[in-house]
């Protein structure tokens, strides 16, 4: 029975891959025709009148500031964020990686934040991030004397709000992973360390930080891909406001491309999205295989 | 010497989770209690953190109540929940069937293109919804796949078939080779080591990536407004439902907010002593 | 040992196929047969929230089935630019404010409506077109010229709710702090800032009104105040003409006032913060809609209930009231290939009996005469003793209408000119420097 269960060693690979890849093949035709789009004038309420324009759109919108704008927001919306989710999930993994008492709960609990759709959790912390003293945040910081703060309202605080929004509702995923992680470090090198005498810090950064390293770099690679993309929770509370201070390249996508009926430079949004995922992705998976190999 | 450090330490662990779960269940304690709010009390100024509470809002949404006048059309929630666990359940497994035999591959073998594959899986995740969703609609149309879940779990796979290939994949490729040699010189067929040997050792990684997978397939929001309807409509779309034309409900979408989180704990408990559980096979490692 | 390799082959073997059977399943479904079930995509609404409890007479009178998908409006937007644009025809009919109408006749979303009213077959003979007023039936025609045009062409659409727009104040406020009711926009900038101070403990601001960066935000009051002003969006040339001398004027004031006397956080505002403030009490004055009157005055949800006045928007220095006006309507899909089932159910949900018996479910304003004058319609809706009637008639019959040039771009213009408010609010430009740069815009966006 073993025998005729061996299948041919090269083609097992494909094989196994392959169910996967139909699956996800459905995106090539949307994504070949979103480039295509790019290069027309394709108005949604005008369907019958595109025009090849060639890269017409990506003139028009590589000259506007308000792409610039877009991508200089995505860029430090993507990476406040998955530092402080990567920072926050190391040091509270760490901290849940001991037996004690509760730790069970905590470590149920820990994911709630997740458990509710982004779009909700936004609109909820649009409520508490309410401007007056009707804003519970503002109501708490009142007791310390702090007058009420537009938190969603101001150019500077609406972006730093939504981050905040972010990091809430996505550290519980760093934490879990590398929570996981930490639970399947072998244990010889500790205890060899502890014979030799090392300081926690010592085991640390040789020990620990280089085993957990291929987790830290999914972590980073699988956030900030999410990160750039973002969409609902911007969506749910400023939509890109005030006066563009949110506004990231998916919401400007948005925009142009349902709001505005225009296609084409909706479409320029997205692929120069993509791309800027690409291009993070291609390091980041790089850099993961390195530190597997380590 | 080492018992002061260890009781520093343990203060520290001590404040440090403290702040974080702080930081992390006050706004869920928040909404919980909007969910035992009055309408009134809801939006009141200054918030009020005592109030008499009513469990009129999770009556309206599982049973509907006739004291409001145009808002308690909500007794399709039940039906919503049911939907999504459909859907969240569905992806997950097919996700599991697909992207764990994907891992394995990539983890294990060595065959051309092989990055490139595994980069092709990573890529799927990148393309902003957007600019997928308007010919998305146009072929599911075509197949007759809109509204059906068939057709959303499908779409789902999207959302947790890459993430699930590259995490099992790194769990993969953390199994010594050792072991699996070990098995394979005993006999056993690539497929014996498989079930037998490599995938009880990445338990931890399963279970994580179920639980996170099925949260972000439970959470989707996108997929399911444009590519369902009214047969499978989830419960995100439930909840937003509760923005109505006159006002906001906001205690009805709290307690569906509430309900709507109890499977993902109740799966994140059941799970979680996978993802703690200690393995000897780390003796082994070296 | 073998029994183990054995199950868990199967369980393999079982997963794919489960998969399998999965696609097959749905790639094989008919498509829907003939015109018996209709489907709608619809708006929740006071309006449709109504109606989907009279659907089962609906199916049981006429043996169709109807599907409805109600969904909340942003959400549902999105999902309708996704189906029409598709051309699928999957829903059949579905509700739209007037600038829907204008994007979507244009694109040749919409199926002209005049041929299923005049046939016998499909409108009952005491539908009564004639019913509805004429101002609505008149900005839901359109002969798909930019610029003009509205009133004549086809009818695209047939409206089931309507609202303008009023400025609710506080009667108690005023009168507590002696200040007269605004009769000029000059007035209601020194009255909102008379009244933005501590009541009772609580801060109060004098003047709120929406202010996310959205064609929504210029549609009620500030166009109202605009157009007051007798400034105008568009000239005859279709010139962007907001950056005029009179539209640099009251844009200025109207800011000053929000500035001065509007809460913070102005620029992320929303309809439903902006009535809930009202409601609670925090808001002097409130101007929007004038059917969120019904939410305004009930006592159960409301802590301003009898203490609402209604006050007519003001004239502008010409002595001219000039409101703007909305309306929700319902349309048939060009693409349907139901159109005659849906024009019957369109019919039957616009019909008389039904508008009225939506008017105890909140569906304010009705957009028949006979359903308004009607004495369940009056009973209804007689607050502020009066006042909201005598300002809603005003309105409906004199002073509301569109106010706004009939576009394809017109939510991408509203946009804009949100955005420019919303750059003056913060300082960043000019009242003058950014109309004038929103006007720059504008005119391109209409010159493609």
């Amino acid at each position: 029975m073993m025998k005729s269960m061996r299948m041919p060693g090269r083609y097992l690979p494909y094989l196994l891959s392959l169910p996967a890849m139909l699956a996800l093949i459905g995106i090539m035709y949307p994504f070949f025709l979103g480039v295509y789009y790019t290069l027309t004038n394709y108005t949604l309420t005008r369907p019958d009148q595109i025009e090849f324009i060639g890269l017409r759109n990506y003139a028009q919108i590589f000259s506007d500031w308000v792409f610039w704008r877009a991508l200089l927001t995505t860029f430090v919306y993507a990476w406040a964020a998955v530092a402080l989710e990567l920072g926050l999930g190391l040091a509270v993994a760490l901290m849940l990686n001991h037996p004690f008492r509760g730790v069970q709960i905590l470590r149920s609990l820990l994911i709630v934040p997740m458990m509710i759709p982004p779009i909700v959790s936004a609109l909820m912390w649009k409520v508490i991030f309410l401007p007056t003293r009707q804003g519970v945040l503002n109501y708490l910081l009142g007791f310390l004397g702090i007058s009420p703060i537009a938190w969603l309202g101001g150019s500077y605080t609406a972006l730093v709000s939504l981050i905040l929004i972010d990091v809430w509702i996505f550290s519980p995923f760093a934490i879990l992973i590398l929570l996981a992680g930490l639970q399947s470090l072998p244990k010889e090198p500790y205890e060899a360390a502890m014979v030799d005498g090392a300081s926690g810090w010592f085991v640390f950064r040789r020990l620990t930080l280089p085993m957990l390293s291929p987790c830290i770099v999914l972590i980073i690679l699988f956030r900030l891909i999410d990160s750039l993309k973002v969409f609902d929770v911007i969506y749910a509370t400023t939509k890109g406001g005030p006066a563009g201070a949110t506004t990231t390249l998916h919401i400007q996508s948005y925009f142009e491309a349902i709001r505005w009926f225009k296609m084409g430079h909706g479409m320029v949004y997205a692929l120069v999205l993509w791309i800027m995922c690409y291009l993070f992705s291609r390091v980041l998976t790089r850099l993961w295989t390195r530190a597997l190999m380590r | 010497m080492k018992d002061g450090t260890g009781k520093l330490r343990s203060a520290v662990r001590v404040v440090g989770l403290g702040l974080y779960f702080a930081f992390a269940m006050a706004p869920i304690v928040w909404i919980l209690m909007m969910s035992f709010k009055n309408p009134g009390d809801v939006i009141a100024t200054p918030p009020k953190f005592i109030f008499s509470p009513t469990l009129d809002n999770y009556k309206a949404i599982t049973v509907g109540l006739e004291s409001y006048s145009s808002e308690s059309l909500r007794p399709d929630f039940p039906k919503y929940f049911l939907n999504t666990l459909i859907i969240a359940s569905a992806t997950v497994a097919v996700s599991l069937v697909l992207g764990t035999f994907a891992a394995y591959s990539l983890a294990r073998f060595s065959f051309p293109m092989k990055e490139d594959i595994a980069f092709t899986f990573l890529s799927f995740r990148f393309a902003p919804e957007l600019m997928v969703i308007l010919p998305l609609y146009v072929i599911f149309q075509k197949c007759h796949l809109i509204d059906s879940f068939a057709g959303l779990t499908l779409a789902y796979q999207l959302v947790t078939l890459p993430f699930l290939i590259w995490v099992l994949r790194g769990f993969f490729e953390e199994i010594p080779k050792e072991i699996e040699q070990a098995a394979r010189v005993d006999g056993c067929t690539w497929w014996g080591v498989f079930c037998r040997i490599s995938l009880p050792l990445v338990k931890p990684g399963i279970a994580a990536v179920v639980i996170l997978s099925f949260i972000f397939a439970w959470n989707n929001f996108i997929f399911a407004m444009i590519l369902g309807g009214e047969r499978t409509q989830p419960i995100t779309l439930g909840i937003l439902g509760f923005i109505g034309y006159e006002r906001v409900l906001w205690g009805q979408m709290a307690a569906a907010t509430i309900i709507c989180a109890v499977p993902e704990l109740v799966l994140a408990f059941v799970i979680q002593k996978y993802i703690i559980r200690g393995l000897t096979f780390g003796a082994v490692k070296g | 040992m073998h029994d183990q390799q054995g199950a868990n082959h199967r369980v393999a073997v079982l997963g794919f196929c489960l998969l399998g059977a999965l696609l097959c399943a749905s790639c094989s479904r008919k498509p829907d047969g003939e015109a018996k079930e209709i489907h709608l995509l619809l708006n929740r609404h006071p309006f449709t929230e109504s109606i989907l409890r009279f659907l089962p007479e609906y199916e049981a009178q006429t043996g169709v089935k109807v599907y409805t998908l109600l969904l909340s409006e942003e959400e549902y937007f999105e999902k309708l630019i996704t189906e029409l644009s598709s051309r699928s025809g999957y829903y059949d009919l579905f509700m739209l404010g007037f600038p829907h109408i204008w994007q979507y006749a244009n694109a040749g979303w919409l199926e002209p409506l005049d041929g299923y009213i005049a046939d016998p077959n499909l409108t009952p003979a005491d539908w009564d077109f004639g019913d509805f007023y004429p101002g609505l039936i008149e900005s839901s025609r359109w002969n798909l010229i930019a610029g003009g045009g509205i009133g004549e062409g086809s009818l695209w659409a047939i409206p089931v709710n309507s609202e303008a727009y009023v400025i609710f104040y506080r009667k108690d406020l005023f009168e507590r702090f002696q200040v007269k009711a605004p009769t000029t926009y000059q007035e209601m900038y020194e009255a909102a800032k008379a009244l933005t101070r501590v009541v009772d403990g609580e801060q109060v601001y004098g003047f709120a009104h929406r202010g996310v960066r959205s064609w929504s935000t210029i549609n009620p009051g500030y166009c109202t105040a605009f157009s007051s002003y007798g400034a105008r969006d568009f000239d005859e040339n279709l010139k962007c003409a907001i950056d005029s001398p009179r539209g640099i004027e009251i844009t200025d004031l109207f800011i000053r006032t929000l500035k001065e006397a509007g809460p913070p956080g102005w620029p992320s505002y929303t309809w439903y913060e902006g009535k809930e403030g009202f409601l609670s009490g925090r808001f002097a004055m409130w101007f929007d809609a004038n059917h969120q009157a019904a939410a305004f005055e009930n006592p159960s949800k409301s802590r301003v209930a009898g203490k609402v006045g209604y006050l007519l928007p003001p004239p502008g220095p010409d002595g001219e009231i000039r409101s703007n006006a909305w309306h929700w309507s319902l349309a048939l899909n060009a693409s349907s290939g139901r159109k005659r089932e849906a024009w019957k159910f369109l019919a039957w949900a616009s019909s008389k009996e039904i508008l009225q018996r939506t008017i105890p479910y909140e569906n304010i304003n009705p957009t028949r005469q006979s359903v308004w004058k009607d004495a369940r319609t009056v009973a209804v809706t007689n607050w502020g003793g009066g006042e909201y009637r005598r300002t809603a008639d005003l309105l409906l019959s004199r002073y509301a209408r569109i106010r706004l040039t009939p576009t394809v771009q017109i939510t991408q213009i509203g946009d804009r000119w949100a955005e420019a408010l919303q750059e003056i609010y913060a300082g960043s430009k000019t009242t003058e420097g950014a109309l004038h740069d929103a006007a720059a815009d504008i005119n391109e966006m209409v010159r493609h």
